[in-house]
């Protein structure tokens, strides 16, 4: 009920339904004798789409599975509030306010916020990612281009950027390669007779028994 | 017959904590080999209601170890210490003898913070304070930054560069992620070199 009035004082819709598949958004209590069987169904429902669970009880030790976001009772209106905006933050696009720039973190950002559903991999990725950013400067464009879920990056560099951990200027060094691989392009390729490959090695063999 | 010499073991990591902070918890969520540990029957874990009402009736006496594979085939050590200081000897051994540390910290209670300190001092006389990553424990992930900020404050006097995360250490992939920011700390890479 407490969950409920504090959901009246916004301003958005709210529908609710008496059946868990039905819902996008999960409140249960922490005391539910039931909570083993909702933490595997929303466990599948996680997997299925985006489904956030909130247990809502006196002692963090109610929460069985981190699959839950924890909330303390009494409850603060401006947790709720914060973990319903967060969750329906959309993914910030591709944007073009770094497009140009080098960025570098001064420090590490909470890391463990960012791809909390991706898996191992990516999480270890951006972990990396990271630490690289703190020992040098890097594109922007590099930046997202290799990295393998570049909405969670870009909301990295958005969100690090609001808590002003991270220096951007522009890339200058980008802009030079730019301008030497145009010069390159403008070269004449090599000869036949400086390939040193090892087709060449097989093809002077060949001749060789002709 | 297949000779080999030495072991495949690119880095060891050590967790390191108060009691009860979930240490072995953290080890055994992400080892991909059976952990060992040296898990006793402990008085003041059955003595500590919280510990108690949680189920943890055990303490580590000597270490735990895991192993942990990298996806680019790095092997990791994982080994966890008692979080007590009568087993200080075990820091002693470990603790200098590794390539990161990740430090576990409650968020949640007010010696949280002093832990920390204490902690933090304990790895400085070994010098082991540039090869650290900080994992508090038992935040909200909604008040993250504002309850992480004095710990951040606390861990710059030690090391101005090093990773303060919250970290929940049954979920693999913060753990995994803390094990990963200890080893790419800027810090960290400079000292192994």
């Amino acid at each position: 009920m407490a969950f409920k009035s504090l959901l009246s004082l916004r301003s958005d819709l709210w529908k609710w339904q008496t059946q868990p598949e039905s819902a996008i958004w999960w409140v249960v209590d922490g005391a539910c004798e039931e909570l083993h069987l909702l933490t595997q169904a929303l466990q599948r429902e996680k997997a299925l789409g985006v489904t956030h669970g909130a247990l809502l009880g006196k002692e963090w030790n109610a929460v069985e599975n981190s699959i839950w976001t924890f909330f303390k009772v009494p409850l603060q209106t401006n947790q709720i509030f914060q973990w319903i905006d967060a969750n329906t933050r959309v993914c910030v696009p591709i944007s073009t306010a770094f497009a140009g720039q080098r960025v570098r973190l001064k420090r590490w950002p909470n890391i463990s916020n960012y791809g909390r559903n991706a898996s191992t991999t990516d999480r270890i990725q951006i972990a990396e990612t990271c630490g690289r950013l703190l020992m040098q400067w890097m594109s922007y464009e590099e930046l997202i281009g290799n990295a393998s879920d570049p909405a969670t990056m870009e909301l990295l560099l958005h969100d690090a950027m609001a808590h002003g951990i991270l220096a951007v200027e522009p890339d200058l060094t980008a802009a030079a390669q730019l301008g030497s691989q145009s010069a390159k392009k403008q070269q004449p390729l090599a000869q036949p007779s400086d390939d040193r490959s090892g087709w060449s090695l097989v093809r002077r063999l060949i001749q060789k028994f002709k | 017959m297949q000779i080999v010499l030495g072991h495949s073991i690119a880095h060891q990591v050590v967790f390191v904590g108060p009691f009860g902070v979930g240490k072995t918890t953290a080890l055994r969520a992400v080892s991909d080999i059976p952990v060992v540990d040296t898990d006793m029957d402990s008085r003041e874990a059955l003595a500590s209601p919280e510990h108690a009402g949680a189920g943890k009736t055990t303490t580590t006496t000597a270490f735990d170890y895991g192993e942990w594979r990298f996806p680019d085939g790095a092997r990791v050590s994982l080994i966890g210490v008692p979080g007590q200081e009568r087993f200080e000897a075990m820091w002693d051994a470990i603790i200098p003898r590794s390539s990161a540390i990740v430090l576990w910290v409650y968020g949640d209670r007010d010696p949280g913070l002093l832990d920390c300190r204490k902690w933090l001092q304990a790895l400085a006389a070994r010098k082991a304070v540039a090869r650290l990553a900080v994992a508090v424990t038992r935040i909200d992930a909604i008040d993250a930054e504002a309850m992480l900020a004095p710990y951040r404050e606390l861990v710059s006097n030690y090391h101005p560069l090093a990773p303060v995360m919250t970290a929940d250490p049954r979920n693999s992939g913060d753990v995994l992620q803390a094990v990963t920011i200890a080893l790419a700390s800027p810090y960290a890479a400079f000292e192994r070199l």
